[in-house]
């Protein structure tokens, strides 16, 4: 008997699904556009947005491996620094029109941290669990104190003067192709033997899925990922120094992750704008705002160990389909 | 390089090394047990030493002999662990260990921001190198400073009462039968929680002791201490085999030597460099380290 494929049979539905999603990310650029597209860089909004870009584009890149291959990675800031440094190094190296040298460094960031990637993916998806996330530690410290230590990264004072080329609407529209891909990504064959691979890994390589070959691609995606929101960050901060992407923040972007839900693209979202944008209405108490957030954190973990969304992910045709039998139904029963 | 200055540097190293070596048998028992990072166990160092700092003009006052303040360090400590481990990991032993992890984190930033905004985050001298009083002892030319030989002697020393406890007592017996097989433990009659509590008292109790010797040649400490001190000792504990005492305390030397020895040889800048490249070394050809499988039993 013929299994029936899924995506033949509601064929239709996709393409409406599509087009939906399509259609209401272009209004949100073109708002974003409308509003904050001309107001000047250093403003407080265009900050706060550049700033949850850049936390998205990170924890959803982390996502990738430890919420879908189910790999506890410790050194995600290595990778975005070596974006960063990247287009940093070419941008000034080069002087090139905004548009151009954004998309050239972006492009350079991901194949740099992509490439490191695979290489630190080689010896390192050897390793399972704590052992992953410690070797992953130690590529982490060894990438920063490189930094540190080489000639052409400046040092520990790092790199200034770059040319800032991001803007709000450049870093939005980041976010939702690296957002789409993801989830296209995960839809597609290279995914469904990743997710495989986290649930049962012998089961997995039983069934013929390549293990090692989709561990060190997927590790290396998501550092090529982490390479872009390294991009973005050079390219708006315009000044980096090593010292930024120390061990904290790749924590950090853990925290984010687990705390969004392990394997939900929407909750790794949900969770970065929270953590972006909730320490700005804790200035008020700003000498105890780390000291609220630690505790925050303990209480969220314990009571929802699973994380915000878990592995629920927020679509919007789904919340329409939900919307309108709940208003049919009400319908119904007003015809009652 | 003139002999005793390379003489001296290996001193250092140990010294170094045994303060690793102290909060390393912590990670490992710890992991052994309940298999979690505790990434507050860095930070129980800093809560060792802001005890000892504010014991002793309270001990003095009294009356009391000074070093007093080590217990007082070490109990605080231990009443920490546990009550770290009751608030934070035992309701989450059942979920999965990266939520765990998390609140591992939480709490390690909980106590650093907490001191920080008791204490101020500046630097605290710590002026009273203390206590016992043991002679310099010249060879030749080489001097070797009391200090550097009374912390190698202390942590030799816990290491070796640790390793006779934990194959001598019945203690012991059931924290090795708790980190072999948890539920076959439980069917043997072991409490579980009894015995988690006690190791995470043991954990904390002798990063109280690591506090007072690490603060004995650093001079000064700040809240935030704790972050990388944990780290490289955590590096420590997976380098000599997570799980094994011995290997903690190889480990914890080997990345003490390795560190000051880079900072002679090379720069200070090199020696995270090549203290986690030794990690990763090891890691690649001995996941379980370099005395993981030799000693089998995991506590």
């Amino acid at each position: 008997m013929k299994t029936p494929n899924r995506s033949m049979v509601s064929f239709g539905n996709v393409q409406k699904r599509y087009l939906l999603n399509f259609v209401s990310c272009f209004v949100l650029l073109v708002l974003v556009q409308v509003f904050m597209g001309n107001i000047h860089g250093t403003n407080y909004l265009v900050i706060l947005t550049i700033n949850c870009c850049i936390s998205i584009i990170l924890a959803v890149s982390l996502n990738l491996t430890t919420g879908c291959l189910g790999e506890m990675v410790l050194g995600h800031a290595a990778f975005m620094a070596i974006g960063a440094y990247a287009s940093a190094i070419l941008l000034k190296a080069v002087s090139m029109p905004a548009l151009l040298g954004f998309f050239l460094g972006l492009i350079l960031s991901f194949l740099m941290a992509g490439l490191i990637g695979f290489l630190v993916g080689i010896p390192a998806l050897r390793l399972k669990g704590d052992y992953l996330a410690i070797i992953t530690l130690g590529f982490g410290m060894i990438i920063k104190s490189l930094l540190e230590v080489l000639n052409f990264t400046g040092g520990a004072a790092g790199i200034d003067g770059i040319p800032r080329n991001t803007t709000v609407v450049l870093s939005v529209l980041m976010v939702m192709v690296v957002v789409a891909f993801l989830f296209t990504f995960m839809r597609s064959r290279f995914g469904r033997s990743i997710l495989a691979i986290r649930e049962n890994e012998i089961a997995a390589a039983a069934t013929g899925v390549p293990v090692t070959q989709v561990k060190v691609l997927t590790f290396a995606l998501s550092a090529a990922l982490a390479g872009i929101a390294g991009a973005l960050y050079a390219q708006y901060m315009r000044s980096i120094s090593p010292a930024t992407f120390h061990l904290d923040y790749s924590i950090e972007i853990l925290v984010i992750v687990v705390l969004g839900g392990l394997g939900s693209f929407t909750g790794s979202i949900l969770a970065a704008t929270i953590l972006v944008i909730l320490p700005e209405f804790l200035r008020v108490f700003n000498d105890y705002r780390m000291i609220i957030y630690s505790v925050a954190l303990i209480i969220i973990m314990l009571k929802k160990p699973g994380g915000i969304l878990g592995r629920f992910e927020f679509s919007l045709s789904k919340l329409l389909i939900f919307i309108k039998t709940q208003f049919f139904r009400r319908k119904v029963k007003d015809h009652e | 390089m003139r002999l005793n200055t390379i003489i001296e540097q290996i001193m250092n190293g140990l010294q170094k090394g045994s303060v690793y070596a102290l909060v390393a048998l912590g990670y490992t028992m710890v992991y052994g047990i309940v298999k979690l990072i505790n990434f507050a166990h860095g930070d129980f160092i800093m809560v060792g030493a802001y005890t000892t700092i504010f014991s002793i003009p309270l001990l003095a006052s009294i009356g009391c002999p000074l070093w007093l303040s080590i217990i007082v360090a070490i109990l605080i400590c231990s009443l920490l662990g546990i009550l770290t481990e009751k608030v934070a990991y035992k309701p989450l032993r059942q979920s999965s260990r990266i939520t765990s992890l998390i609140t591992a984190i939480a709490i390690s930033l909980l106590l650093q921001n907490l001191f920080a905004k008791l204490f101020t985050s500046s630097a605290r001298m710590f002026t009273q190198v203390f206590i016992f009083d043991v002679p310099t002892i010249i060879i030749g030319t080489v001097k070797l400073h009391k200090v550097s030989i009374l912390t190698c002697a202390i942590s030799i020393v816990v290491m070796v009462c640790l390793q006779l406890f934990v194959k001598k007592t019945k203690m012991g017996k059931a924290m090795r039968a708790v980190s072999e097989n948890p539920d076959a433990a439980k069917l043997m009659g072991i409490s579980i929680n009894r015995v988690v509590s006690f190791t995470f008292a043991i954990g904390a109790g002798l990063a109280g002791l690591a506090a007072i010797i690490f603060c004995s040649y650093s001079m000064s400490f700040d809240p935030y201490v704790g972050g990388s001190l944990g780290i490289k000792a955590f590096v420590a504990a997976v380098l000599g085999g997570i799980g094994s005492i011995p290997g903690a305390m190889l480990g914890g030397f080997l990345i003490g030597l390795s560190e000051s020895m880079t900072q002679t040889f090379l720069s200070s800048e090199w020696v995270d460099i090549i203290v986690f490249s030794i990690l990763i070394f090891i890691l690649l050809f001995k996941p379980s380290g370099l005395m993981g499988k030799m000693t089998s039993e995991k506590v």
